[in-house]
């Protein structure tokens, strides 16, 4: 209505300069209705005119006419969950125990199941700074959720995309073109290394790091003759990362120059009735320009350790492991022991073949590793997460459940720390993880042992299965602080168990 | 009667206690727990020596807990709730311990001694003629007061548009605050409280001016009105005091006569302010076409109390307040849970001329209902808008938290949805789906 308009323009500049006009509208009776509110009053006049346009705007309010459709989202091919997941899943985005969203999505997905729409856009708003969350909350959203992307801006990197890698490999900025590559890598390994090496020489020295880094998916022997040329980049990380790669090769030349390096450096002497296998080391003289350009660090991290011995243990690590058990026909098991008892350098066999295990996934290796007995300082050098996750799921299981029948109070936590990173646990991992903490209670009264003790609880709450810590005991006489924490475990453990319950019943049909 | 998580949840004064609520919805907390028809009790050790004594009156429900929270209801009553509802089969049926029984003769005490207190009131006082004549002196004061504060208004409106809303807007909020504290000084808070949203039209954005005029002009046209009170009919009287911040008497409303029907609790809106928190609860009559608006208040920092969840179907008789626009209604007794039949909407056009027709007889109207039938939500130039079948389309207020969520659940298909409109803006509360509803809420 211009009429109103043309009045509150009036008004914006005031009455004093000007008297209101009688207002048009193109109705005479209504244009008549309105002259009768102006008079020489002119305040009086701007406001009653105001006052009946207004009204009238009001009143006479038309709606817009939207001609087409607008678009609606496509049948959902898979069934929502159900409404009691769907209402814990409300409750954790509201903060209630928000941490067990991560599990929640995974069994949503495990079930082949959606998140139900009103929730989709908390859950968004949720992921939106939770890079490694994406991929799970793309796993549960369905194809409303994929309509809701599109219409709001602030979530389009949530969007599954088709494949649109290959174009951003070509003109995205680093991090786009590194995701690129690496999806191209995954798709078709020889095309994406083809690609790198046709941009190699323009790639900046601040990228190429990361952008080598990336052959690691799909390693292979088509990548070696242009991993080999690399460890002659002239930027350091380069070089390193080309070393690394050519390591996990088995037949690259790297490792064959590097299995020529050390054979002469040691002598197997086997075992007969009367004397015991022997293994003499005589460590290296020098570190030639052609074992740094190998890869090999001339200095140590550790200051106590002869450089000798380091570069020693540096050219072990390169080494597949098995090509010794084989080459001397003994069993790892056998060679660890006569390593162990090495006189000078036991410490850095032992280090070396253990890295060496670890570059190599050997997994026979590995389980004669963890089965060595266990001894003082042996945890902090030789078990770590990474040789563990070169075990079998079943025998790092066994691994936890014996070690922890063994180990000190002290170092429990610590192996209890590395059990929370391989889960799912089964009943009897989770029941003697649980009867270990409980064995702690005595500590409470070191702090340092009680706050990561508290630390661990926590963590322990959400990852032990949550239906086989129910009939725990805990100590009544707790001090409230204490109980405070139990009540919170078994809290998160009574929440898990909904979870668990909710998806365990059938889904409604979308 | 039957609740759900959610709705227990809703009772919550704020997010930390249903945080704590739900900390507490565990059998395991609690010592004992029992039940009977009435009530639901139970036994919580806090950090005090003896276990904190929790009980409801589901007939509400009322909270009652011997903890020292100043929550209401506080985390236990809440757990409690959640227990009932989540684990009935925990909470045994049984004899309710005197702690129980006590508090709830001594509530059917104070419910008796209100009832009777009413009729009481209806009784003549013991000096009739006294009382009424300081009523009359009082209220002849506050009348003098009112007409002196309009006068004043009516001052600074003319110098408002004599010298230009571009001068308005430049003035501080502060400007307007203390040009409301000048109208509750003079007892017409109901003015005062739109002079102060003036502060927030100012710096509305685009189209600012418009909305300033609009509301200057509705101050200019209820002072006019208000100087004209004698010669106007007494549906018009009513509404204009009212307006102006004359309340009437509950007591008064319920002896008007009422409107006994199944009633649909559509949709609910808090607003909060730095004095008072309102609750509006619209009800549909199960003709579908009438509507009635329950109010609650509580000072600010308060709890509100929620005594109509919506959407939820009521039966019972509500009195409206008087005026020309029926809107305002209390209920004259009881309103007891109805077997939830989702109403149909209607088209954008019916409403919009009900809305028309409402303006008319209320031209302060603030906020109006609509149940929208059949309706899309969608985003078309940058703006929000609500579809029908015909192809109207009416705009989304931009800053409505929920937009989302409305927009997920239609997912593109047609939906009924309720809410409130300004003349301006939609404001969408509840969404109807085949199967569902779902509340928009703003908390």
């Amino acid at each position: 209505m211009n009429a109103w308009k043309q009045l509150a323009g009036q008004a914006l500049i005031g009455t004093q300069n000007e008297a209101p006009a009688k207002p048009v509208t193109g109705d005479a009776n209504w244009d008549g209705l309105l002259a009768q509110c102006v008079n020489s009053d002119r305040e009086g006049s701007l406001l009653g005119l105001a006052a009946a346009l207004q009204l009238a705007r009001q009143g006479g309010y038309k709606p817009l006419k939207l001609d087409g459709i607008p678009v609606c989202a496509e049948h959902e091919e898979r069934p929502y969950c159900s409404e009691a997941a769907s209402s814990l899943l409300v409750r954790m985005l509201d903060g209630y125990e928000a941490e067990s969203i991560s599990e929640w999505l995974e069994l949503c997905q495990a079930r082949g199941q959606l998140v139900r729409p009103e929730c989709v856009p908390d859950l968004l708003n949720w992921v939106a700074g939770k890079t490694a969350s994406i991929p799970h909350v793309q796993a549960v959203m369905g194809n409303r959720a994929q309509w809701l992307i599109t219409q709001n801006r602030d979530w389009e990197k949530l969007a599954v995309s088709a494949s649109p890698v290959d174009v951003h490999f070509d003109i995205g900025d680093s991090g786009e073109r590194l995701a690129a590559l690496k999806a191209m890598r995954q798709r078709d390994p020889a095309t994406a290394r083809i690609r790198l090496e046709s941009t190699w020489a323009k790639e900046s020295p601040e990228d190429r790091p990361a952008l080598l880094h990336v052959l690691e998916i799909n390693l292979g022997m088509e990548d070696e003759p242009f991993l080999e040329a690399a460890l002659d980049d002239k930027r350091k990380e380069v070089r390193r990362t080309a070393a690394h790669l050519l390591g996990e090769l088995p037949q690259s030349r790297l490792t064959l120059r590097m299995i020529e390096r050390v054979t002469p450096l040691l002598k197997w002497q086997a075992g007969g009735l009367l004397r015991s296998a022997k293994l003499d080391v005589t460590l290296p003289e020098a570190c030639t320009p052609a074992m740094i350009r190998d890869g090999i660090e001339q200095k140590s991290t550790n200051p106590k350790q002869g450089q000798r011995a380091w570069w020693f243990q540096q050219m072990l690590a390169a080494v597949s492991p098995a090509h010794w058990s084989v080459l001397w026909k003994t069993t790892p098991t056998a060679l660890l022991n006569v390593a162990r008892k090495q006189e000078e350098v036991s410490s850095e066999c032992v280090q070396g073949l253990t890295h060496a295990t670890i570059r190599f996934s050997d997994r026979e290796w590995a389980e004669a590793l963890v089965g060595m007995p266990m001894e003082k300082g042996w945890m902090e050098f030789a078990i770590s997460p990474a040789l563990l996750k070169v075990l079998s799921a079943e025998t790092r299981l066994d691994f936890f459940i014996k070690i922890l029948g063994q180990s000190s109070v002290s170092r429990s936590l610590a192996i209890i720390d590395y059990a929370l990173v391989f889960t799912p646990w089964n009943p009897l991992l989770a029941r003697t993880i649980i009867s270990t903490m409980q064995k702690q209670w005595p500590l409470q009264q070191d702090w340092a042992v009680y706050t990561s003790w508290l630390s661990t609880l926590k963590r322990v709450a959400r990852h032990i299965p949550p239906f086989t810590a129910q009939s725990m005991l805990w100590p009544q006489d707790a001090m409230p602080t204490l109980k405070e924490h139990i009540d919170a475990f078994l809290n998160t453990l009574e929440f898990r168990q909904k979870i668990h319950q909710a998806f365990a019943t059938t889904s409604t049909p979308s | 009667m039957s609740w759900t998580i959610e709705q227990a949840l809703a009772l919550a004064p704020d997010p930390a206690s249903a945080k704590a609520g739900q900390g507490l919805s565990s059998p395991r907390k609690w010592q004992s727990l029992g039940r009977n028809g009435n009530a639901v009790w139970g036994l919580c050790q806090g950090s005090g020596a003896d276990p904190y004594q929790a009980r409801i009156d589901l007939s509400e429900p009322a909270f009652k807990c011997s903890c020292p929270s100043r929550k209401f209801p506080c985390k236990h009553g809440l757990g409690l709730l959640l227990i009932f509802i989540q684990n009935p089969q925990a909470v045994v049926e049984g004899e309710p311990p005197p702690w129980v029984t006590e508090w709830m003769q001594s509530r059917q005490a104070r419910a008796e001694k209100a009832a009777a207190k009413a009729e009481v009131a209806t009784e003549p006082p013991a000096d009739p003629e006294a009382v009424a004549a300081a009523a009359a002196k009082r209220a002849q004061k506050r009348e003098e007061r009112v007409a002196d504060g309009l006068a004043e208004m009516e001052l600074w409106l003319r110098d408002t548009v004599r010298t230009g809303l571009a001068s308005a807007q430049a003035q501080s909020s502060s400007f307007w605050e203390n040009k409301a504290a000048r109208l509750v000084d003079a007892q017409a808070p109901g003015v005062a409280r739109r002079v102060r949203e003036l502060a927030t039209l100012c710096a509305s954005g685009t189209g600012w001016q418009e909305r300033v005029l609009g509301e200057l002009a509705r101050l200019y046209l209820l002072r006019r009105a208000a100087g004209r009170l004698e010669y106007l009919p007494e549906p018009e009287r009513h509404l204009v005091r009212n307006a102006l911040g004359w309340t009437t008497k509950t007591e008064d409303v319920i002896q008007s006569g009422a409107v006994e029907a199944d009633w649909f609790a559509t949709g609910q809106r808090v607003e909060e302010d730095e004095r008072l928190a309102t609750r509006r609860t619209w009800m549909l009559k199960d003709d579908g076409a009438q509507w009635a608006l329950l109010l609650q208040f509580a000072p600010h920092g308060q709890p509100l109390k929620n005594e109509f969840p919506a959407p939820r179907a009521y039966h019972g008789a509500l009195s409206y307040y008087p005026g020309s626009l029926p809107l305002r209604a209390v209920p004259s007794g009881a309103l007891n849970h109805s077997p939830l039949v989702v109403p149909g909407g209607e088209s954008i056009s019916t409403s919009l001329n009900r809305y028309a027709g409402a303006l008319a007889r209320d031209p302060w109207l603030e906020q109006w209902p609509m149940l929208l039938g059949g309706v899309i939500p969608c985003q078309h130039e940058g703006l929000r808008w609500l579809r029908d079948s015909s192809g109207d389309a009416i705009p989304v207020a931009m800053k409505h938290p929920r937009w989302w969520t409305l927009l997920s659940i239609s997912g593109g298909d047609p939906v009924t949805v309720f809410g409130e409109w300004t003349g301006e803006f939609f404001w969408p509360l509840t969404v109807f789906t085949d199967q569902q509803s779902f509340t928009l809420g703003n908390g």
